[in-house]
């Protein structure tokens, strides 16, 4: 329904949203192999269902047939399924490690950008390690409900120029609560005493505003609700795990930008905290 | 065992003993009907009582639903305000316009009793205040902290206190005795103490409701998951406390159940009834009552640690530094939170087989006897519901995927969840089968396993998706998880309930329900229901977030207001339309067809073979004695399309001289003692 300046529909809408992280195509390949492979097998199932309800209705002029089973069609709906699911199971292992397992190789072994989110009820709060990329020093910097990350640019291919891992450092200090950003196919649980480690890359950019520029102001709507005007577009992200009484309003903004422009609003910010830590 | 079973096990003979010297003495209605020791009574007991909980919680479900569609701060939408524009409104005219504009709509009735009176926008704007509701007053809307008590509430009643017990508790109950040809349970007082238990469970469940003046419940989700439900907080108070409670009771009652119902099983079996002749309504109670009894305990541990989570300084749960809006927990630090998660499921899987397992031997057995075939694959059907027990303890991690557990674990718990598809495939297979050249009725009883089997493929497939670790990523905790469950458990579980209630409602009350009545009750449900949870895959795939009690702070959610708003149409006619089955229920009880035969289906399994309805003692004299299997329909060799287990097959074979014992109606020769075994 919202529409960008440029008339693309940025909500979606009976289907999946579209993927912008590396991994998002690998995660959605396999919905479509789960779906088309449970689509037929309820098609068939359900369609054999009704032809022997409309075939075998009673009618005593028939002769019943009377069988206890089959071994070997018992063998063949064992064995057909289960090599299927196998299959599937072990294509989906390496998917898998590539999001989640950091002691396997496919998992990124380089971060170009690592950020902390605590989570609390009901915000998420981002610390940024600032200019020296390190936390824990007087130029950290922590926004609340707002993510800013490089994009990852690729080519016409889709193969990445520069590689733009982002590692988020995920706690909570109060109760769990969960980073899900629907486009990048993330969901992690911030889970108290605990910290996570959760990586994405974001490959398309987030929308600039008409001046060009990225990281200022807020996205906004025109006055009917439906286009964003002067705005940069945002991907939202949602907490998935009941928090509590404020657990559907736990929205945070992710900018995905290019590095240069990243760079300068992480300096700016960056400054002024070293100012504040130097003045207090 | 069944090397056992040709002879009486002695236990059953001195039973049976007992049970015969009980028909002679008149018992008090307090003793007969209140605190009876009768399977049967105590059958019909839980079934009772969870008719009156399935209308608690779904209710509870149409204020969930309600909420979902009709959350507080609607606005004017576009058209509306061009609409006004239109009409020459501008500037501050305009904006108080938009700022009286009275979307929010209350919950029909309950929700200006609950939230008080509701008033336009403009009176609310003006400063004015309505009267209060039972529950404080939010202009008749609820408010969000309610909202997650609702959903809360609804899951635990539906799962703690109406297919559990409703399963388990009356069909385990009155049908098992008479399906294995015993007197009564092993344990009847046992049995009569598991219901009372489970009373007290259900009823402090209820109260948990009006503990807090603002009726705060238990809202953690029925999940409870610390430290959310492990700190005292307003919003986790004593009807947290309260819950953790009942849920202990409930568990207990399911304990002493399971107990009664494999000893009665192992060893009160009537002489013939080896184990592999058990009907299939019997062999699912019979393993679901093992896998009840191994994973009980484990959650009212769970539930037992949390009540010394937040009551005694303990932190099983709790790890150092929590910190809630800037206080410190002081008893937190030590602790596990994902622990919990483990334990919890632990249980917890297990239990969706305990709740979708009986329904799936009542289904079996519908199938058999209004296709008048055997079951197909009988011997599988067995293996693969043991193989679902069994596989059912090691795949409880896949609720965790994102919980933060070992990624190496992830891939194993896919594994073992994508295997757990296999044998319920089996049993898909094996009803279609047994569908496959028979005589097939369709009456309500088979309409709604037809509904069961049809419905279930549904939420079998959508396991897979979500069994699937890298795609479980993306629709993890939103609404597709709550589409797969509600396909489980309603459009599965459920059908096989009403299935269960429809097929023995004669042999229960000696009346028949109205065919029709039953039939529109099937095809409005059917319709209704689908519309209510197919959607939900839809909103799910879109990436909706489950527990939300307001779609309106995302742009994203925004799209799936109007099928959200169809799903809660579909709901609240879903929740009507079961006033048919409520009148069919009761009013057949008073005037129901009254049967003419003790067994109307012509069915082959020992309960028809008693009198309408069973005495005391379930049969008058000995019990029978099981001749052969239970699904022998349309044996070629007989002259009827049906072997009763009571009667050799000799006797039933078409040039037997004795056919009419077998014909429907015979019930004078039904109560003799059965003649003994052939060889």
């Amino acid at each position: 329904m919202q529409v960008r300046p440029d008339g693309f529909d940025v909500t979606w809408k009976w289907w999946l949203p579209p993927a912008h992280s590396s991994f998002g195509d690998d995660v959605d390949l396999l919905f479509y192999w789960i779906f088309w492979i449970t689509m037929l097998t309820f098609v068939g199932v359900e369609g054999l269902m009704l032809y022997f309800c409309f075939k075998y209705r009673r009618n005593p002029a028939r002769k019943t047939i009377y069988t206890k089973g089959s071994h070997s069609l018992e063998v063949a709906w064992t064995v057909i399924p289960a090599v299927i699911l196998v299959a599937l199971g072990v294509a989906s292992a390496k998917t898998w490690a590539t999001t989640k397992d950091p002691a396997n190789p496919s998992f990124p072994q380089e971060f170009q950008t690592t950020v902390k989110i605590i989570a609390e009820q009901f915000a998420w709060k981002v610390t940024y390690p600032g200019n020296d990329k390190e936390f824990g020093t007087d130029d950290d910097f922590t926004e609340t409900n707002i993510l800013n990350v490089p994009f990852e640019p690729t080519n016409a291919d889709g193969e990445v120029i520069t590689e733009e891992n982002v590692r988020v450092l995920l706690s909570s200090k109060d109760v769990i609560h969960s980073l899900f950003i629907p486009v990048l196919r993330v969901k992690q649980d911030a889970v108290p005493g605990f910290l996570g480690n959760v990586w994405f890359d974001c490959q398309r950019a987030t929308y600039a505003g008409p001046d060009g520029k990225h990281l200022t102001a807020d996205s906004k709507y025109s006055e009917d609700g439906r286009t964003l005007v002067d705005w940069e577009e945002s991907y939202e992200i949602a907490c998935a795990e009941l928090c509590g009484l404020g657990h559907s309003q736990m929205r945070m903004q992710l900018k995905a930008v290019p590095r240069a422009d990243w760079e300068a609003w992480v300096k700016v910010k960056s400054d002024a905290a070293k100012a504040r830590a130097a003045g207090g | 065992m069944s090397t056992t079973a040709a002879a009486p096990a002695p236990g059953a003979a001195t039973h049976a003993d007992h049970g015969a010297g009980h028909g002679h003495h008149e018992m008090s209605f307090l003793r007969k009907w209140v605190f009876s020791t009768d399977h049967k009574v105590i059958g019909l007991q839980y079934l009772f009582a969870c008719i009156f909980t399935l209308l608690l919680g779904g209710l509870l479900a149409l204020m969930v639903r309600w909420q979902i569609a009709y959350p507080a701060g609607a606005k004017p939408s576009a058209e509306q305000v061009q609409e006004w524009k239109s009409q020459g409104l501008s500037g501050a005219k305009l904006d108080e316009a938009i700022a009286n504009f009275d979307g929010d709509k209350p919950f029909p009735i309950l929700g200006e009793l609950l939230w008080g009176e509701e008033l336009s926008k403009a009176d609310v704007n003006a400063g004015m205040v309505g009267e209060p509701g039972l529950f404080g007053n939010s202009n008749g809307m609820m408010p969000a902290e309610w909202y997650n008590v609702a959903f809360t509430m609804h899951a635990s009643v539906m799962i703690f206190l109406v297919i559990i017990p409703m399963l388990t508790g009356a069909f385990g109950n009155w049908v098992i005795p008479l399906q294995i040809g015993a007197k009564d349970m092993a344990f009847p007082f046992l049995n009569g103490l598991s219901f009372w238990t489970w009373l007290s469970a259900a009823l402090i469940l209820c109260l948990s409701f009006f503990i807090d003046p603002a009726g705060i419940s238990a809202g953690a989700g029925w999940t409870s998951y610390p430290p959310l439900s492990g700190v005292v907080t307003p919003t986790a108070g004593p009807g947290q406390t309260l819950w953790c409670i009942g849920v202990i009771l409930g568990g207990t009652s399911s304990i002493m159940g399971s107990l009664n119902y494999i000893t009665t099983i192992v060893n009160l079996r009537a002489p013939g009834m080896s184990l592999f002749r058990m009907p299939l309504t019997t062999w699912s109670a019979f393993i679901t009552s093992i896998l009840q009894l191994f994973a009980t305990p484990v959650l009212s541990s769970a539930m037992a640690m949390l009540l010394f989570d937040r009551h005694m300084g303990t932190s099983f749960f709790l790890p150092e530094g929590l910190n809630f809006s800037g206080v410190d927990i002081p008893n937190a630090g030590g602790g596990q939170v994902i622990l919990w998660q483990h334990i919890f499921w632990f249980y917890s899987h297990p239990a969706v087989y305990i709740m979708i397992l009986p329904a799936m031997g009542i289904v079996s057995d519908i199938i058999a006897v209004w296709s008048r075939k055997p079951i197909f694959g009988y011997r599988p059907m067995v293996y693969s519901m043991s193989a679902i027990a069994g596989l059912g303890f090691v795949v409880w991690g896949h609720h965790m995927f994102q919980a933060g557990m070992n990624p190496v674990l992830g891939t194993t718990f896919m594994i073992s969840t994508i295997m757990i598809a296999l044998p319920s495939a089996v049993k898909v297979f094996n009803w279609l089968g047994t569908l496959w050249g028979g005589q097939i009725t369709f009456s309500p009883p088979l309409l709604f396993a037809l509904g069961f089997v049809s419905m279930f493929v549904i939420g079998g497939l959508s396991g897979i998706y979500m069994a699937n670790a890298p795609f479980d990523i993306f629709i993890h905790d939103t609404y597709f998880i709550v589409a797969h469950i509600h396909y489980v458990l309603f459009t599965g579980s459920v059908m096989g309930i009403f299935a269960g209630i429809y097929h023995w409602y004669p042999k229960m009350f000696g009346r028949h329900m109205s065919d029709g009545l039953g039939k529109l009750h099937f095809w409005l449900t059917f319709v209704f229901m689908n519309g209510v949870f197919f959607p939900m895959h839809i909103i799910g795939l879109g990436g909706y977030p489950r527990r939300y009690a307001s779609f309106r702070g995302y742009d994203f959610l925004a799209p799936y207001e109007g099928m959200n708003v169809f799903m809660t149409i579909c709901a609240m006619a879903l929740g009507l339309c079961q006033i048919v089955f409520l009148f069919n229920f009761f009013w057949s009880l008073l005037a129901g067809k009254k049967v003419t035969s003790d067994n109307p289906w012509h069915a082959n399994s020992l309960e028809w073979s008693t009198t309408t309805p069973p005495p005391h003692g379930n049969w008058i004299g000995p019990v029978p004695t099981a001749y052969h299997g239970p699904y022998e329909y349309s044996h070629p060799n007989c002259k009827e399309d049906y072997a009763p287990q009571w009667m050799p097959m000799q006797r039933v074979y078409a040039d037997a001289a004795a056919p009419a014992t077998a014909a429907p109606g015979a019930s004078g020769a039904v109560g003799a003692p059965p003649p003994a075994p052939a060889h």
